[in-house]
């Protein structure tokens, strides 16, 4: 019912690609999987991480606030145990990694780049206790520079809206990224209890300045886009065509309907902005 | 759409309310008639509902009870999702996924069940299908007292406690019960349960208890609603709701 589409110098089966983050490991549900173009599995570090203490996930209107962290079982147990599961399903594997220096980051390419489809780097993950990478362009420009001499299989970078996308994604492109991802979640806080925490912010709230930050990379570069922010029905889809994305990636709205494939008209969209 | 799992799967499904009314202050039961979900569940397990309005996520609710082609859930109204279901009537449709989680583990021997408000949901159900033993349920105020009179019927023995007018919580009257029973159930306020499993792991009792935590996915793939346990962060959607007391990691509670 989909065309194949050519992305990050891939073939996938249809322009729909599960988000890092959103759908486990990838293959804990063949049946939804397998009707992606693309899955990406959660973010994998060299080591296990526990990720943060809940409280975890908040709902605001229009969205979702989440503070997972990271959680993962580390590159190890991640190689042996849940990719041979995920390669086994009908889809582009696609792993999303993150590093906390060039060794890690090369570790991760090194055990993993043979077995995947392509590579995603988590560059603009807001749960870390530390800075986000996008916003030192330049420092972002020079791990893809290094990262990109290691292999030959697409890579991904993951960035978000809010912190300078074209430039960042220009810059990157230029250092030899076969794509871009906008957007990972939006730093915000949320209040809980009279606590105040700290979390990425995703779904339809986030979809007006995701739009308008995929038009800007577009205006400056032809590097390939994947728009994701908020998608919940072809609507949208038609929105980040238009503003020049090529595949589209579904996030949150996965926790609230993980059959949502095939996609179709926008799920309540009484009352968007538009 | 049916999904598989290690303990036989859920659907991802919309099904008819056959009914909905108040059961105490703000606290509505709900009768949801879908046969393969009702012949799937199992207690301690839970319902994960899409309530509309523009919420974005889910909101898990422990089954109640079942009966034939029926599940009954409870819920009290806290937020916009929950205001939301409160106001849908027989005849509506309800989007959920169902049944979810693993449930409580078949125990031989005569148990206790301590409840604590809504925890009092998933006891229900499991004290339905178990050995004739003893129910605690206590709440705050009077007026949220939902009624379980009829587990008289199945030979448990019933104490509602209200701290508001009996000025004590379950757990001052639990221990009285303890010695004759053989394995405890228990759900609600994560204090409470702490506070239980203390008591059943100083006294060297079987304890399972049903966690809560602010829940994603509901099918394991987000990881939001961890509990701390003794081997890591475990997810209580998924790896729960019901986890033996000993091996929950109380520190941080």
């Amino acid at each position: 019912m989909y065309d194949t589409v050519r992305f990050a110098g891939l073939e996938i089966k249809n322009p729909f690609i599960a988000a890092s983050g959103c759908f486990g490991y990838g293959w804990e549900f063949p049946a939804l999987s397998e009707k992606f173009g693309a899955v990406v599995a959660k973010t994998i570090t060299v080591k296990p991480r526990e990720g943060n203490s809940p409280p975890r996930i908040f709902e605001v209107p229009g969205g979702v606030i989440n503070r997972v962290g990271l959680q993962n079982c580390g590159l190890k147990n991640f190689a042996e145990k849940h990719l041979p599961r995920l390669k086994k399903i009908g889809t582009t594997v696609i792993v999303s990694i993150f590093g906390e220096n060039f060794r890690q980051w090369a570790e991760l390419i090194g055990t993993l780049e043979k077995e995947v489809a392509a590579l995603e780097l988590n560059l603009s993950c807001p749960n870390l206790n530390k800075q986000i990478l996008t916003k030192n362009p330049e420092k972002c420009g020079n791990i893809v520079e290094k990262l990109r001499k290691l292999t030959d299989k697409p890579l991904i970078a993951k960035i978000n809206a809010v912190d300078s996308p074209a430039a960042v994604s220009s810059l990157l492109s230029d250092r030899g990224i076969d794509a871009i991802v906008c957007s990972n979640t939006i730093p915000a806080r949320v209040e809980l209890n009279g606590r105040i925490y700290k979390g990425g912010l995703s779904g339809r709230l986030i979809k007006n300045f995701v739009l308008k930050a995929i038009r800007e990379i577009r205006k400056k570069s032809d590097v390939p886009i994947a728009a994701c922010g908020g998608i919940r029905g072809l609507k949208d889809v038609d929105d980040y065509r238009k503003a020049g994305a090529d595949v589209f990636v579904l996030g949150s709205v996965l926790l609230r309907q993980p059959d949502i494939l095939p996609l179709e008209k926008n799920i309540d969209s009484e009352g968007d902005i538009v | 759409m049916k999904l598989k799992t290690e303990n036989g799967g859920f659907f991802v499904t919309s099904a008819e309310i056959l009914s909905i009314k108040p059961a105490a202050e703000k606290i509505f039961l709900m009768e949801i008639k879908h046969e393969k979900i009702s012949s799937l569940a199992r207690p301690g397990q839970f319902v994960h509902i899409y309530c509309g309005g523009g919420t974005s996520i889910r909101r898990p609710f422990s089954i109640f009870s079942k009966t034939g082609d029926c599940i009954e859930i409870i819920f009290r109204v806290v937020g916009r999702g929950t205001e939301i279901l409160s106001r849908k009537r027989k005849g509506d449709s309800v989007d959920l996924i169902a049944p979810l989680g693993n449930g409580f583990p078949v125990v031989c021997g005569r148990p206790l069940f301590v409840a604590g408000g809504l925890g009092v949901a998933p006891l229900h159900f499991l004290s339905l299908a178990t050995a004739a033993g003893v129910f605690i349920y206590g709440t705050k105020r009077k007026n949220e007292i939902i009624p379980i009179e009829s587990l008289k019927a199945s030979g448990h023995k019933v104490v509602i406690l209200c701290e508001e007018t009996e000025g004590k919580k379950v757990t001052d009257i639990m221990e009285e019960y303890l010695n004759d029973c053989d394995v405890v159930f228990s759900a609600g306020p994560a204090k409470m349960m702490k506070k239980i499993a203390e008591i059943c792991l100083k006294k060297k009792k079987k304890c399972f208890l049903s966690m809560e935590e602010r829940m994603g996915c509901g099918i394991g793939l987000c990881r939001s609603c961890v509990v701390k346990t003794k081997t890591g962060y475990k997810r209580v959607c998924v790896d729960g709701p019901v986890f033996p007391a000993e091996t929950v990691d109380w520190k941080d509670v």
